[in-house]
């Protein structure tokens, strides 16, 4: 709808061309709050458009504008030929210039009514939260050497169509209502220091995956073995968790306001939090990978629509032909794949495989995935995303659209974006294969207790607390 | 049983918010600034331009056919958007319409 809104205004103001910009009626709210689609005169077919047949697109051009009542094709003739009323277009959002206080405190009441509070103010992801007393604030806040107040960064809120800003007091609210402990409180910060929204504001099934590597994995008892990516464990649950209630609680991701994907996603409760086996893999550790240090700690941020279970194993065929077949019915839009398996997986590919480095394997999938060029091309979002770079002639994908429909191409096409992790518990060699992208990964060392560099007085600063001992 | 939480309880919302900023930040277009309408269609050429997304060239195509079949004076032409946001910097897209278009349609948005 923005991408409308904005060609629009272009052939508006600068070509002086009459212009009738369309969207749904799914979106005349949204085009309301838009400070580009409220100032250009939106049309509305029925929703979708999307799928339907000739005959329905037919009926939808002379039937009703759900917004206007009048047909469609009359209130294209009237846009493009009649003065544009002012007071048809749809612009009221208020300019939202605030500067919170980070310290507003709600007064004491029973948990009951303030978990209710919590739903009803949308703050939450709809489980209990642990309610962020000052006390438990004030005690997260000694997991970090960060000022209270220092700001961790911004992220976009659609509704406004601007930004919000975010403090460490900020990140630690929410780190207590997820359930953390002191000690987790650097990795949910550098986390929010990458600026990235967990749920996004798109009407499609987004999900993504927090990759934690280095020392801090196992300081704070994080899980990359057995069920690393089930709901088993708490560092892993509620790290993940904190970051998608950064969207619900500061992008006010509630359906109809921010939240617009159809189906959503559960992957969201945690965003498949965990860490790299790197004690069982075979190979260099994914931020060793990306320049880190192997005794830095890191959390890495992936991102993508779709993420799916490999059903079994390779046993008819090889890994490599079972890989291939999986991800040759899933189209990337930028050639990005992120495959985790487990370390037997891993294991099988560099003793037999002779695949001695991720590199190497990485390479050889970008090769080896193929897929018919109409498969590909065929994928809505392939064709919405990837075509104008065809049309431009950036290479390889204007080669990909003159490829006959039945020709295979390799969309994964470039070994640095197809990521490898490896996690798992070596119960069984499996994997789990996805389109997403890597976003790139923040050092989690700046955030904890005592710095890297600086010395630690007692020797326990940000390692957790000892088992405790019964009789 | 009650649990009455005697500590001050905070709230979780951000320190501060800023409308209109970030990328889909948009100029404030006041309606003045809109291109003067035509007097009529009759006889001028429209683009029907495909953004790309969820289905928009077939719904372009359904105008197409119903201005062929009940303003066939009126010249249709289909057009797919260069790039997935168009920018002013796309000015060989926006110079051909300029040159060759009277009027757009552009969609459908989603």
């Amino acid at each position: 709808m923005s991408a409308v809104a904005g060609a629009s205004i272009i052939l508006e103001q600068k070509y002086g061309i009459p212009t009738a910009p369309f969207t749904t009626d799914a979106f005349i709210e949204v085009t309301a709050n838009d400070r580009k689609a409220g100032y250009v005169p939106f049309l509305f077919t029925p929703h979708p458009v999307i799928g339907m047949s000739d005959e329905a697109l037919d009926g939808y051009v002379v039937g009703e504008n759900p917004d206007s009542g009048n047909p469609v094709i009359q209130d294209i003739i009237e846009n493009l030929t009649k003065p544009v009323d002012p007071a048809k277009l749809k612009f009221k959002a208020a300019m939202v210039e605030s500067k919170g206080d980070s310290g507003s405190f709600l007064e004491p009441d029973t948990e009951e009514n303030l978990q209710q509070l919590f739903y009803d103010k949308g703050w939450t992801d709809g489980l209990p939260i642990v309610l962020p007393t000052e006390e438990r604030v004030n005690k997260m806040l000694t997991g970090t050497c960060a000022d209270p107040d220092e700001i961790v960064g911004e992220m976009m809120r659609f509704d406004i169509r601007g930004m919000v800003q975010y403090s460490v007091q900020n990140v630690a609210v929410l780190a207590v209502m997820a359930g953390a402990k002191p000690e987790y409180l650097p990795v949910i910060l550098a986390t929010a220091a990458h600026k990235l929204d967990a749920i996004q504001s798109s009407t499609s099934n987004w999900s993504a995956m927090l990759l934690v590597n280095g020392p801090i994995r196992n300081e704070i008892g994080m899980n990359s073995g057995i069920g690393a990516l089930s709901p088993v464990n708490m560092a892993n649950s509620v790290i993940g968790r904190a970051w998608s209630l950064m969207s619900t609680c500061w992008l006010d991701m509630r359906p109809r306001r921010n939240m617009w994907s159809s189906l959503g996603s559960s992957l969201n409760y945690n965003n498949n939090c965990c860490s790299e086996n790197e004690e069982a893999s075979p190979w260099e550790p994914f931020h060793v990978q990306h320049g880190f240090h192997k005794d830095e700690s890191t959390v890495s941020i992936f991102r993508g629509w779709v993420f799916v279970n490999s059903a079994g194993t390779a046993s008819r065929r090889t890994i490599g032909e079972e890989m291939c077949l999986n991800l040759s019915f899933i189209p990337p839009t930028n050639a990005s794949a992120t495959i985790v398996m487990d370390p037997l997986i891993a294991k099988m590919l560099k003793n037999e495989g002779g695949f001695e480095t991720k590199q190497k394997y990485s390479r050889w999938l970008s090769m080896n995935i193929k897929m018919p060029a109409d498969r590909y091309w065929g994928f809505d979002h392939v064709d919405w995303l990837v075509s104008p770079l065809a049309i431009q002639g950036i290479e390889p994908y204007a080669t990909f659209q003159k490829a006959k429909p039945d020709e295979l191409i390799t969309p994964y096409h470039d070994p640095e974006k197809i990521n490898l992790v490896v996690v798992g518990g070596e119960t069984n060699p499996l994997w789990k294969y996805s389109e997403y992208g890597y976003q790139g990964s923040e050092s989690i060392d700046k955030w904890r207790a005592t710095p890297a560099g600086v010395e630690c007085k007692d020797g326990e600063c940000g390692l957790p607390d000892p088992p405790v001992e019964y009789d | 049983m009650t649990i009455q939480l005697l500590d001050n309880v905070i709230n979780p919302e951000p320190v501060g918010a800023t409308s209109n900023k970030g990328v889909f930040a948009g100029p404030e277009v006041p309606a003045q600034s809109l291109a003067p309408r035509l007097d009529t269609l009759e006889g001028k050429t429209v683009y029907l331009i495909d953004i790309g997304y969820g289905g928009s060239y077939k719904f372009m195509q359904a105008i197409q056919r119903w201005l062929g079949k009940n303003m066939p004076s009126v010249k249709t032409v289909r057009k797919r958007t260069p790039s997935t946001f168009l920018s002013e910097r796309e000015t060989a897209f926006f110079e051909e319409i300029k040159a060759g278009g009277d009027a757009a349609v552009i969609g459908v948005g989603g």
